[in-house]
């Protein structure tokens, strides 16, 4: 149902008001619809991206690579699904020894989670396989039509006896006493009211949960325990190509057993690419974290042969060794691409700014820097995978003088994950929610998104916000 | 009357010897194989790239 007013709206009518329409928010409030729980879903922008929008979404950013962060979250009904690629990944059990959640409790949402984003069987559901001593191969899976959460979901929820939506709607603070919040206080049009509810979801995105914390505490000073870490151990994926190379088709294809044939294609999945990870035993060994190397593979026969030519130059042997024993056919052209795990940091951290939003709320301070660990990570990772290609004479390996530097590394860009902020964990400390997502110190405030992630991973995160939402909503269910 | 060639069984003896010792390491998890291979590891600077090759491209 579509609320165009707020006016008269009884105290309590709604039993939770979840701030945020993109995936985590829309995934709790259809999952409360299942279990009748009426619900009002907040949404600061329109059906449309507004270009003024951005004035809400920037801040400075101190960093030594990063992107702008306006360009990456949409102000609009279904949030950053209107942005994202459709590319969804599952967290590796491993990574998940420091959440405060389980992991088979968590995944035990996976067919719903499946179901909310479309998730199509093109060739084999998620699986993590062995590809050698060092590394594992996964694949991504990819929602329907790049899942647009405002295209498939819009219909539904307007016809919805139970989750009301109110576009165009601000919100600006909590409002209440100490351990428990009383109403949130936003802003539509030129009006402003004061909503009322049993519980409250937080789900406005990576950067914007913390930010409308670190708002809400500084307007009710005694609102939020004064040691909860809100806005720090802020992550990111690191995203760029360090390496090229060449392989013989038939050496590496052995070790692709989940591949499926089609002409000479590897289809792991919808690109012509194989994901790598490190295992656990390599990560452990070399104290480092994980990544995914994306091996993109060139089938297409020229650039293919200007690629050989270009190599001839370089070294001729290499070339005669291969061509003089295989086909030029058999030598395929590949680069590397890292979506790089970020360790969670205190000093990678959201702050407020002295800058104001059009409303009058601060915008955001961020402070992001890379590890010389993460650096480390992405250079053994890639001398590991040059010295198998070697040993085993599948190919070569060609590597960006950057990445063996500290001071020259650069990345090209990052994948725009923003996390953390708002980790989860036991421990109020280091942690601003708990097991259950709810704040801790507070009786009835939840956050769910990616902020709430409390390691990074290496995969895209919108499979886990999903999974995290469902799961909030069935508690929410038990609690009401 | 036959003379048995003392030393052809000698060198029989003893490279079974060696063979089945190196072969009993390598086994055990020293690699030596392994690790005769890889130091045919070259590393080469071209175009501001780390080529990761084998001693053999050179040759």
């Amino acid at each position: 149902m579509i609320l165009n007013d707020l006016n008269n709206i009884n105290d309590n009518f709604f039993s939770v008001i979840i701030i945020g329409s993109g995936p985590a928010g829309i995934s709790t409030a259809l999952k409360l619809e299942e279990l009748n729980v009426r619900t009002l879903l907040i949404e600061a922008g329109g059906l449309e991206l507004d270009p003024e929008s951005e004035d809400f979404l920037k801040g400075n950013v101190y960093a030594e690579d990063y992107y702008d962060i306006s360009t990456r979250r949409a102000r609009m009904f279904g949030g950053t699904s209107n942005l994202w690629g459709g590319h969804c990944n599952k967290f590796e059990k491993e990574q998940f020894s420091n959440w405060p959640i389980d992991y088979d409790d968590l995944h035990s949402y996976e067919d719903e989670a499946k179901k909310v984003l479309g998730l199509k069987f093109y060739y084999t559901d998620f699986y993590i396989k062995k590809f050698n001593e060092d590394f594992n191969q996964y694949n991504t899976r990819f929602s329907d039509k790049s899942r647009n959460f405002k295209d498939v979901y819009y219909d539904k929820i307007k016809n919805s006896n139970y989750i009301y939506l109110s576009l165009n709607t601000s919100f600006l603070h909590f409002e209440g006493e100490k351990d428990n919040i009383s109403s949130v206080y936003c802003r539509k049009k030129s009006n402003f009211y004061s909503l009322k509810a049993k519980y409250f979801v937080l789900a406005a995105g990576g950067i914007e949960n913390s930010r409308l914390l670190l708002w809400s505490k500084e307007k009710n000073k005694r609102l939020f325990d004064d040691n909860l870490p809100i806005g720090k151990y802020y992550m990111d994926h690191p995203y760029y190509d360090p390496a090229e190379g060449f392989i013989k088709y038939d050496k590496v294809s052995k070790y692709l057993d989940k591949t499926k044939g089609r002409s000479r294609e590897f289809y792991v999945d919808c690109y012509n690419r194989v994901n790598l990870s490190p295992n656990l035993k390599f990560r452990s060994e070399r104290d480092i974290d994980g990544l995914t190397f994306f091996w993109n593979f060139n089938h297409k026969s020229a650039s293919n042969s200007s690629y050989i030519k270009k190599i001839t130059c370089m070294s001729p042997n290499i070339i005669k060794n291969f061509l003089l024993r295989e086909n030029t056919e058999d030598l395929i052209n590949f680069n590397i691409s890292i979506n790089q795990e970020q360790e969670p940091e205190a000093n990678n951290r959201i702050t407020l700014s002295n800058d104001l939003d059009p409303y009058g709320t601060p915008l955001i301070d961020l402070t992001w820097k890379m590890s010389n660990k993460m650096k480390r990570c992405a250079k053994e990772n890639l001398l590991r995978l040059g010295k198998f290609l070697v040993e085993k004479d599948m190919g070569r390996i060609a590597i960006n003088e950057d990445i063996f530097s500290y001071d020259n590394f650069k990345t090209k860009l990052n994948a725009g994950h923003q996390m953390g902020g708002t980790c989860a964990g036991k421990n109020k400390l280091n942690s601003v929610v708990d097991k259950n997502l709810k704040v801790h110190s507070i009786d009835n405030l939840f956050v769910t998104g990616s902020s709430v992630f409390t390691t990074s991973g290496h995969g895209n995160p919108t499979y886990t916000i999903v999974l995290l939402s469902l799961k909030l909503a069935d508690h929410l269910k038990k609690i009401i | 009357m036959n003379i048995k060639k003392n030393n052809k069984r000698n060198f029989l003896k003893i490279s079974s010897l060696l063979f089945f010792s190196l072969l009993s390491l390598d086994l055990n998890g020293l690699k030596i194989y392994e690790q005769f291979k890889k130091k045919g590891i070259k590393f080469y600077k071209k175009n501001k790239k780390i080529w990761i090759l084998n001693q053999n491209d050179f040759e």
